[in-house]
């Protein structure tokens, strides 16, 4: 009796939360949709310097350094540095060939995405700073539409919404649809002033803030993460732009798609430690109060769910394998205890929002590929791979598992 | 910026829209369990009703002499309904929202009552009319894999055989004295127990083993 008291109380409260995000984020997008217009920069083009942080990318490197001289802007005020960190391969090498067009390369022999974006920060001489990770494209507009978001003097990074560069085999394309997805809640957030995190994809800084707050993180996995919820502790705001759309390739192997989310998953965990106490403070808005702690108690709520659907499921398949054992039939009908016609509505509705949302996203991110089976894995199965890896990071984080910045795979 | 002027309702708005959502998932939740209810107490009124009819229809034959032939086939209508509800009230016993519930303690005893009072009658239709029945009574456990498992047996048994009666009883259901009496008239420790024409058997049994007994 009191295993399915507690298992209905759980089931329950995750709906409950569950349909309030989702609804908090419906009603976000419906009251906003005209915020998701873009505006134009006021003043004078300032001088932006492009950094590009590499660690043996000789494969990548000169497709994305050509996508960063590509992008629209006066060539006089745009400084494009190529961060070569403890590279081994033809990085250097292949960078060096663009000496002519004024990329500047920067050769740092200590490892350390953190540490190198820093030394580039030093050398750099742009009033805003432009971080773009070699595994990634950047497209023409960019710098058009990002620097409009800082006439607000407040906002000190914005982040752009990134895409899947060319996705061919299953998990590059959930991840395909995972970008989207969260290329709109990311908006949605920063539109309420919670957004906290810029990714290293293309994102774009006010130098002098970056600098006041000391610079990047270079302990910590994910400084991108870090470097936005330091940014917003020290009062300012993180913006994110739907105009801006630049590629990234994402990991095509599991072993690669393994390393990136734990580390991302260490860096959050580790973030959320080190900025502990904004948690739950008043001056902090909705970010202290409401963002940042369900942020951090969603992926149990995930685990959670993931444990009520897998007893549902256990259940079933065991108590009719024990009748199958006991009397050599099978019965179906042995699901009674579980069947709730309330939770069965809660989902369904759950399942619409997430359609909905999910239609959204693709029409705002102008995408006209449809992946249906990746899509419903996406749905079902994906959030738990998501919240397995935020488990596996905070437990790294907490035994003190020694970090390797970089194995053999893209950070 | 419009945000300014919502942002700060959002969480209040939010909040309101999925209390309304949650409310209507438990309606409909509250509805279905109803209809489920409100079906079982038809069919224990039906069972109610068909048992004291036989009950009268024997104390008939007992005064005015009568053919026992005709009462045959009344017997099997009634167990089978009996039986029938028997097995709706166990699949929502299982469910832990009925069990407990005022209507839901009161249906099961009625049933109870009637599964009793037919067992009482058809031993004493086979003294007044000289047939033989097989009667099984199954003293089970809620919530008990085993006693589940048995459960499944009897009615592959009972689909195999229709003539074989089985009463099944909540050996641990201290409402009803009258499961009191049948516990300790046949000592019941432990379920599932089978009373198979007055020999008892403890623990599961296959429905082949059950066949061997009777026959």
């Amino acid at each position: 009796m009191l295993e399915l008291f507690i298992y209905r109380l759980i089931l329950y409260v995750i709906s409950f939360i569950g349909l309030f995000m989702a609804i908090f984020w419906i009603s976000v997008l419906y009251i906003e949709e005209d915020s998701l217009e873009e505006e134009t920069f006021e003043g004078k083009p300032p001088n932006v310097s492009i950094l590009i942080p590499a660690h043996n990318e000789e494969d990548v490197i000169a497709e994305t350094i050509e996508s960063a001289l590509a992008v629209n802007y006066p060539k006089t005020k745009r400084e494009i540095i190529v961060l070569a960190n403890a590279c081994t391969d033809r990085t250097e090498e292949i960078a060096k060939r663009y000496k002519e067009q004024g990329v500047k390369l920067i050769s740092i022999k200590e490892p350390g995405k953190g540490h190198a974006v820093n030394i580039g920060l030093q050398k750099q001489k742009g009033e805003f700073t432009v971080i773009l990770d070699a595994d990634s494209i950047a497209t023409h507009n960019l710098l058009e539409v990002l620097l409009p978001k800082f006439n607000d003097p407040k906002v000190a990074g914005v982040k752009t919404s990134i895409k899947v560069w060319k996705p061919n085999n299953l998990l590059e394309k959930l991840q395909w649809f995972e970008y989207i997805n969260t290329g709109l809640v990311h908006k949605l957030m920063s539109i309420l002033d919670v957004l906290y995190l810029t990714p290293g994809v293309f994102s774009i800084y006010r130098t002098d803030a970056l600098r006041k707050v000391g610079g990047f993180d270079e302990n910590i996995l994910t400084e991108d993460i870090e470097i936005a919820v330091r940014l917003l502790h020290n009062g300012y705001k993180i913006k994110s732009s739907l105009a801006a759309m630049p590629f990234t390739k994402v990991p095509h192997t599991l072993k690669g798609y393994h390393s990136q989310r734990l580390r991302w998953a260490r860096g959050f965990f580790a973030t959320m430690l080190k900025h502990k106490e904004m948690f739950f403070k008043k001056e902090f808005g909705l970010l202290g109060l409401f963002m940042l702690p369900i942020s951090f108690i969603m992926p149990i709520l995930v685990i959670l769910s993931t444990i009520v659907v897998a007893y549902t499921l256990l259940d079933i398949v065991f108590k009719s394998l024990f009748v199958k054992l006991l009397t050599g039939e099978f019965f179906y009908n042995l699901s009674a205890p579980v069947l709730d016609f309330s939770a069965l509505f809660w989902t369904v509705i759950l399942v619409i929002f997430g359609i909905y949302v999910l239609y959204k996203s693709i029409k705002l991110f102008r995408e006209k590929a449809f992946y249906p089976v990746a899509g419903f894995l996406f749905f079902t199965a994906y959030p738990f791979v998501k919240s397995f890896y935020w488990f596996l990071g905070a437990i790294y984080e907490l035994a003190g598992v020694k970090k390797v910045w970089r194995g053999d795979v893209r950070w | 910026m419009v945000a300014e002027r919502y942002k700060k309702y959002l969480l209040g708005i939010a909040l309101i829209i999925t209390i309304f959502v949650f409310a209507a998932g438990l309606l409909v939740g509250s509805t279905f369990d109803t209809y489920q209810t409100d079906e079982l107490l038809l069919s224990v009124r039906q069972n109610e009703l068909e048992t004291q009819s036989f009950l009268v229809e024997q104390q008939f034959v007992d005064t005015f002499g009568g053919q026992c032939d005709s009462m045959t086939s009344r017997v099997e209508t009634v167990q089978k309904s009996i039986a029938e509800t028997g097995r709706k009230l166990t699949l929502l016993e299982n469910s832990l929202k009925y069990t407990g519930t005022d209507d839901f303690e009161y249906l099961k005893n009625k049933h109870l009552i009637s599964k009793v009072q037919l067992f009482t009658l058809l031993k004493n239709f086979e003294e007044t009319c000289g047939v033989n029945y097989d009667i099984i009574l199954f003293f089970y456990q809620v919530n008990h894999s085993k006693s589940i498992t048995q459960g499944f047996a009897l009615d592959e048994l009972t689909e195999k055989n229709p003539d074989i009666v089985i009463l099944s009883i909540d050996k641990d259901y201290e409402k009803e004295p009258l499961v009191s009496l049948l516990v300790a008239r046949y000592n019941i420790e432990k379920a599932p127990t089978l009373i198979i024409n007055d020999e008892k058997i403890e623990g599961f049994i296959s429905t082949e083993n059950i066949e061997n007994y009777i026959n």
